[in-house]
């Protein structure tokens, strides 16, 4: 599971406000180059919350984003390769996703997430 | 058994080809996000990866499934581990989901384009429409999806009720015809002719 992935999803228990983002328990991680694309890059950090981008990174062990989106985002090299490398190469391999509310974790086996609920969760 | 799936076989395999090319030529694949709900082994998304998409998630409810799709994408693709000839593979997402309750429990997953192929509701009333509520719910661009040629009056009247989208907004792009393999037909020993429209869903 890439980090572009872990930005979009939430905890879906049934009455969860907050669900997200998810806290990483990391077991096993991986880094595999993926070509870099900085058209994709600008047509998706509008939708990316930097901030759990930034968190998850680092509980990944890459601290290298910057605090906040620099001005002048889009053209930065630097940055743009940082967030590339951030959304796009980092692999959770093994671990867990937890619910910032419940605590409720949900497993990730051979980098697929599994999101499935109790029937009691629904 | 949820991931049981009776589209099955070489007819399967040029529906998924048509599909992917008739998607296509609207152009929003390439560099786009893309969602495959329901996606099996997998197909369906490695198609969109090929047609360079920036990122495609595969959802399915079925670990197996799942499985498969992975070893496909490393066949198709080549070991993802191995720096040769990964393109694409880096590309694919899969996560273990139920695909209904995307819409509503998912807020922050906003993709461009869904393209699907659901189950058709035969064992499990609805849930065709169930599909399609959900990839409306999270597209932002289209969605692409294949169902019997026997609901279309159904899904037409779905798209602008339920869905809200305007008239005109959803439309079949493709009708297909093909041949369901005896060994898969429910209660026959026959095969048994299917149709199938492709539809395409404008979200914006
Ligand atoms: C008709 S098959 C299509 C598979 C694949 N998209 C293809 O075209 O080869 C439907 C798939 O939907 C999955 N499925 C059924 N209900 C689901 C649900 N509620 N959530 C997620 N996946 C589901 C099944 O496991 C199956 O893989």
């Amino acid at each position: 599971m890439k980090l572009i992935t872990h930005n979009m999803l939430s905890c879906p228990i049934k009455g969860v406000k907050n669900g997200f983002p998810f806290r990483i328990e990391v077991g096993e991680v991986a880094t595999r180059e993926a070509d870099f694309d900085p058209t994709f890059l600008r047509h998706i950090l509008p939708r990316i919350e930097y901030g759990a981008l930034r968190a998850a990174a680092a509980s990944l062990g890459f601290a290298d984003l910057p605090e906040t989106v620099p001005e002048g985002a889009t053209e930065d090299d630097a940055f743009l390769q940082a967030l590339h490398h951030a959304l796009l190469e980092l692999h959770l391999e093994e671990g867990a996703l937890v619910c910032p509310e419940t605590g409720r974790r949900f497993l990730v086996n051979k980098g697929i997430p599994n999101l499935l609920l109790h029937e009691d969760e629904c | 058994m949820p991931g049981w799936c009776w589209r099955e076989g070489k007819a399967h395999h040029v529906i998924h080809q048509i599909q992917l090319k008739v998607a296509n030529s609207y152009g929003e694949f390439e560099g786009k996000v893309v969602a495959d709900l329901g996606c099996g082994t997998g197909m369906l998304a490695i198609g969109a990866a090929a047609l360079g998409a920036g990122q495609v998630l595969a959802f399915d409810l079925d670990q197996d499934a799942l499985e498969t799709a992975q070893e496909n994408v490393r066949g198709i693709f080549g070991d993802s581990d191995d720096e040769a000839d990964d393109d694409g593979a880096a590309q694919i997402e899969f996560v273990r989901s139920d695909v209904r309750l995307l819409a509503e429990q998912q807020p922050r997953l906003h993709v461009d384009t869904v393209i699907m192929n659901p189950p058709f509701g035969t064992r499990q009333k609805g849930v065709d429409m169930d599909f399609l509520r959900a990839a409306a719910g999270i597209a932002g661009t289209s969605v692409y999806s294949l169902h019997k040629t026997s609901t279309r009056d159904f899904i037409q009247k779905f798209a602008v009720k339920t869905l809200g989208l305007a008239t005109g907004a959803a439309t079949v792009v493709a009708q297909l015809r093909y041949d369901l393999p005896p060994t898969y037909a429910f209660h026959r020993l026959k095969s048994k002719d299917i149709e199938v429209d492709l539809w395409r869903f404008q979200m914006s």
